[in-house]
């Protein structure tokens, strides 16, 4: 094995991630090389090193605090439930309340686009039946008839 | 009683059996945070809200992967995030300005009570070493840094953390020790 690779993977090496076959490829190649031998004891040594930063102990109030943050976010999550409750039962009547505003707005647009403007159907049958009424008198003597009794 | 059985209780309701989990991993999650943040305040904030999140999603839980090891990939993306955060904080804080290569200001390095005032000084110093050099590795290798080195997890576990292949979580290792390495050199004449 040649070193570059060993070194590639001597941080494994000593984690003890290699398999058994891969570890002792590399045990032989350190048994015999003095730079990859080194460079274990630089790893080692920078491993040791980071012992340096210790831990820290959990403080007294820890579960306590915690505790009042669940009962906190719980609250919160029983609030909003509620609303949600209170908006899935209006959700149906408010749902059919909105649907007839809707309804009656389009239905009033509809009949002002349709109806409003046009003629009503009563008016203008009874206005073709009056139109009718003078189908008897000869052209122009109702006309003659209005003149006579205005001028003379 | 195992992490399985203790999260069917939590699923449950029982109050105790969540407690029983919070003592079982709360100094392992609270000093994940402290090694990524440098301040016990700001750890114990992170790990309240890793176990407020376990608590919250108890009643979807499903153990697809050990307990810890989920508790593991909150804290360390919280933690993560929380540092980012501070980090654009710094950026436009003056208080900042020419402390390059000092420890962070909220990062702190507890007493121990068994030292003398030098010894704690001393050691004080050479912890605030070994952080700084551990914050300048990119994210992902400080992870792979923090779980093997201090939390003693195998590379298959801290592959499932991160999410990443075994293989990959190698490579970042071993990248990261040749930078502390170069970092700590000139701190010790092993290195």
């Amino acid at each position: 094995m040649r070193c570059q690779k060993v070194k590639r993977k001597l941080s494994a090496f000593l984690d003890g991630e290699l398999s058994e076959k891969k570890a002792s490829r590399i045990a032989e190649h350190l048994s015999g090389c003095q730079n990859c031998q080194q460079e274990v004891a630089f790893l080692s040594s920078l491993w040791e090193r980071l012992e340096e930063m210790r831990e820290v102990d959990p403080s007294p109030y820890f579960w306590t605090r915690l505790n009042a943050r669940i009962t906190q976010a719980e609250e919160r999550s029983f609030s909003l439930d509620r609303v949600r409750g209170i908006l899935d039962r209006l959700l149906v009547p408010a749902t059919a309340i909105a649907a007839l505003v809707v309804g009656l707005w389009i239905g009033g647009a509809l009949y002002e686009v349709h109806w409003e403007d046009k003629p009503n159907l009563w008016e203008q049958a009874t206005a073709s039946l009056y139109l009718d009424a003078l189908d008897d008198f000869p052209a122009q003597s109702i006309g003659l008839a209005y003149t006579e009794l205005v001028f003379d | 009683m195992t992490d399985k059985e203790l999260m069917v209780r939590v699923k449950a309701g029982d109050q105790s059996a969540f407690k029983a989990i919070v003592e079982r991993y709360q100094r392992r999650v609270i000093n994940v945070g402290y090694r990524f943040l440098g301040n016990q305040e700001d750890a114990e904030d992170v790990a309240q809200e890793t176990f407020l999140r376990l608590y919250l999603s108890a009643r979807s839980y499903k153990p697809k992967a050990e307990l810890f090891t989920y508790l593991y990939t909150i804290v360390t993306h919280l933690a993560l995030n929380r540092l980012r955060k501070k980090k654009r904080l710094r950026w436009f804080s003056l208080n900042q300005l020419g402390r390059n290569g000092e420890a962070g200001i909220d990062q702190e390095v507890p007493a121990d009570p068994a030292d003398q005032p030098d010894q704690s000084l001393e050691r004080a110093e050479r912890e605030a070493i070994v952080r700084r050099a551990l914050d300048t590795l990119p994210a992902a290798q400080k992870t792979t840094v923090i779980l093997s080195r201090y939390e003693g997890l195998s590379y298959k576990q801290i592959a499932e953390v991160m999410d990443i292949s075994v293989s990959a979580v190698e490579s970042k290792l071993h990248r990261a020790k040749q930078t502390l390495r170069k970092k700590l050199s000139a701190y010790s004449e092993d290195l």
